[in-house]
């Protein structure tokens, strides 16, 4: 398994960021709730988007289902699904995302691998992740009326390190780029994503997230709160970029729900449903 | 009437954290009653604040790079009280600086407030001359004649207030009272400026608690700005098999109580009434309001279940500002609750219709809220009126030893503009002597406001908080959960560094 990691990890760093709308809502649910302050609390299959490596942490048999409404996207609808599967200290994923705008459409394929390299005492583990995507948009041109297509691969990369029971460090990044398929990005116009974060676990009932995000040569600030309540019920807030977020994660014995938002600067509401179908026994909802 | 009954608020929660502030100051290890006996039982304390605050009112980020306002205030209370054997007492407290919701006396060291109090023949005689106290009542009533909540009120006069009470069976009570500063802001009202005006009032009221109650008031406002104004108020109560009625009718009018002599106390037109207009009964000057309570069905296993029928009247020249009733409105309304035998919950129903301001109105809130084991609660809260979308409000809540979380969501206009607010607030309790509190706010889908605090209480005569943020979380949470018709006032913006103190001593013993 190693020797497929590796070279993930190497072709993610050089090749190029796929020219597509594809991280448009940089999120997934319960990364939004949060305050995108996820990347070193990622834990379910849904990790593929944000940090392969928080894959590892996903139930040894999970299938994620998300849908949003983006706020700033006319008529957008976006689709996720995540398959992860995996025993021991390696773990594979599979993710697909869509959106659908009016004019626009963009898919993204993902194949994720990820393993736990260290397991130390009192849950200490240190875990790398990779991914390989296949992105592709299609565009409906004001000028001629006909619509283009555009097809890139890309690769993502992610870290995990747990040295301590109450402490979790990560960094992730990605190529996807959000760069307007005209060309007025240019060729040479890399725009990774790259996240790193860290959280704190007290007493196993509150997480505090930090991470801070460098896209496109502007960085953001991202805070997270996430409370275990008595009943199976986790409520989040988060800031993200001086915009507030929150959501609610409700776990059942085999299976999750999460409802998130955020708001933007327009004054708009990004709502997000997901929905996550888990089997075999895993370390899903506790956290890294 | 939004921005009276959103000031009343601001001006009751500054005056409810006054009060805390001086209980948690009064606060003595030993009470009184558990002295040894003795003819002269005296208290002390001081309290010492200081308070420095750095604000910015930038829109940008990072909020601490350009600061452009600080100050720093701070201020030593002192209070002490002496209580004489035959039911004397006598109360003071000075305080240099200004106090919360008061008034504005820097640098100076002023009598903030004060009593000279008896208690004869015991408690059937009680009175007191006063200084800033809040000594107004307002006896749960239906109508509130005179508030307690008012601003103008909230520590503001000086006067006199007695009570006597005849048996068990009759009360008598007379309230004067002078405002002696100006208002900074008419006292959260339109109509007093405070300087000179007056406010008196007297009840006479006849019980026999539970059986049945009936009252009758005398409110008289003299204001500068505002003119003379006589309020004449009568209720009535009847418990009858765990069924009360009660009923209360008010009526207003210019002049003083010297002028209630030449006109009518009040002026019904009972043939002029019907069952579908109530109203029809009443002048513009009056002010009326029933309600029949108890009304309960037992269901067994199901629980029990209510229906708390009532109806409210008040004219459109019905002013009475020392209160808190809205004038021109004619408002019947049911609630109906249900509280189920398992569960710790409680659901209801609040319908209402009838006409404000000429305008017709019909409204329903539902509300349901239930509490789990181990402190998580779940309420919910819908409202929907006629010519208005419906808006909602959830709220979980988590509670325990170690954290408190309160979040609650509410969207007004549902299905077409979505307007979105959110308030996330969490404490920490770190250990027994730190906590650290945040707040996230989402004010109406626009603007994003966050507060951080921490809170240290090594000793329990001591406190210091640090705290940042872009607005301070009061009555926010309220707001969004109950709020419904008052709707949600912005919040202030401006961001802030604060650190705060404050150190107590106290003590108490007799001679």
């Amino acid at each position: 398994m190693k020797r497929l990691i590796f070279p993930l990890l190497v072709s993610c760093l050089l090749c190029e960021g796929a020219e597509a709308h594809l991280d448009r809502s940089p999120s997934v649910a319960r990364s939004l709730a949060t305050g995108s302050a996820f990347v070193s609390v990622a834990d379910d299959a849904s990790a593929l988007f944000v940090n392969p490596a928080g894959v590892v942490l996903a139930a040894p048999l999970a299938c994620y289902l998300e849908y949003a409404e983006p706020a700033g996207i006319r008529e957008a609808r976006e689709s996720r699904l995540a398959l992860a599967a995996g025993s021991g200290k390696t773990y594979c994923g599979l993710g697909w995302y869509r959106l659908d705008a009016k004019d626009e459409s963009d898919n993204l394929l993902i194949v994720s691998v990820a393993r736990r390299l260290i397991e130390g005492t009192q849950g200490s583990f240190l875990a790398i992740g990779a991914s390989a995507a296949a992105g592709s948009m299609s565009r409906d041109q004001s000028i001629g009326g006909h619509r283009d297509t555009w097809s890139k691969m890309t690769g993502d990369a992610g870290v995990i390190v747990k040295p301590l029971s109450v402490i979790s460090l990560a960094y992730s990044i990605g190529n996807l780029r959000d760069a307007h398929p005209d060309g007025s990005a240019g060729d040479a116009s890399w725009r990774r994503v790259q996240r790193w974060g860290a959280s704190y676990f007290w007493e196993d009932r509150v997480i505090l997230s930090f991470a801070e995000e460098h896209r496109a040569g502007r960085t953001t600030i991202h805070y997270g709160l996430r409370v275990k309540t008595a009943a199976p019920v986790e409520l989040m807030a988060g800031f993200s970029d001086a915009h507030v977020t929150g959501g609610a994660h409700w776990t059942g014995k085999r299976c999750a729900a999460t409802i998130a938002f955020a708001s933007d600067d327009a004054r708009q509401v990004t709502w997000t449903g997901a929905f996550e179908i888990r089997m075999g026994r895993g370390t899903n909802g506790e956290g890294p | 009437m939004r921005e009276n009954v959103a000031g009343g608020i601001r001006g009751a929660c500054a005056s409810a954290l006054a009060g805390v502030l001086l209980v948690t100051a009064m606060h003595a290890p030993v009470r009184s009653g558990e002295l040894p006996d003795s003819s002269l039982v005296y208290r002390w304390s001081a309290v010492y604040r200081s308070r420095i605050d750095i604000d910015r009112a930038s829109p940008h980020f990072p909020w601490n790079d350009e600061e452009v306002l600080s100050h720093f205030n701070d201020r030593l209370a002192i209070l002490g009280e002496l209580s004489f054997e035959p039911g004397v007492s006598v109360f003071g407290k000075g305080a240099t600086g200004f106090r919360l919701g008061g008034d504005y006396q820097e640098e100076q060291f002023i009598l903030d407030q004060g009593h000279v109090g008896f208690n004869l023949r015991g408690g059937a005689f009680t009175g007191r001359l006063f200084s800033r106290e809040r000594v107004f009542r307002t006896d749960q009533r239906l109508l509130t004649i005179l508030s307690d909540e008012s601003g103008f009120v909230a520590g503001r006069g000086e006067g006199l207030a007695v009570e006597m009470n005849a048996g068990g069976r009759v009360a008598l009570s007379y309230i004067e009272a002078i405002m002696k500063d100006d208002f900074p802001d008419h006292g959260g009202l339109p109509t007093f400026h405070g300087h000179g005006d007056v406010v008196r009032m007297l009840r006479l009221e006849g019980f026999r608690k539970p059986r049945w109650h009936a009252g009758l008031t005398l409110l008289e406002s003299r204001s500068e700005g505002y003119g003379d104004r006589v309020t004449v108020g009568t209720d009535f109560g009847l418990r009858m098999r765990g069924i009360d009625l009660l009923a209360e009718l008010a009526r207003t009018q210019s002049g003083g109580w010297e002028d209630l002599r030449e006109r009518a106390l009040f002026d019904l037109k009972p043939r002029e009434a019907r069952l579908d207009r109530l109203d029809a009964l009443f002048s513009d000057n009056d002010a009326f309001a029933a309600e029949i309570e108890g009304l309960k069905l037992g269901m067994g296993n199901l629980g029990d279940a209510g229906l708390v029928p009532g109806y409210r009247f008040a004219g459109k020249e019905f002013t009475n500002p020392e209160g808190e009733i809205a004038e021109g409105l004619s408002e019947s309304r049911v609630l109906a609750w249900w509280k189920p035998t398992r569960y710790d919950a409680l659901i209801s129903i609040d319908a209402s219709d009838g006409v404000y301001r000429e305008r017709e109105f019909s409204r329903l809130i539902g509300n349901a809220r239930m509490r789990f084991k181990r402190g998580f609660e779940i309420g919910e809260s819908i409202l929907c009126a006629s010519g208005e979308r419906i808006s909602a409000a959830v709220s979980l809540i988590d509670d325990n030893a170690l954290s408190r979380m309160v979040m609650t969501v509410r969207i007004d206009d549902l299905g077409a503009g979505n307007v979105l607010s959110y308030l996330a607030q969490g404490t920490l309790n770190l250990s027994s002597r730190v906590a650290a509190k945040s707040a996230l706010y989402l004010y109406q889908s626009r603007a994003s406001l966050y507060n951080v605090e921490l809170e240290f209480r090594p000793r329990e005569k001591f406190l210091f908080r640090a705290a940042l943020g872009s607005f301070t979380p009061q009555y926010e949470g309220l707001m969004l959960d109950h709020a419904f018709e008052l709707g949600i006032y912005p919040p202030s913006k401006d961001r802030f560094i604060l650190f705060f103190a404050r150190i107590w001593f106290g003590g108490e013993g007799a001679k």
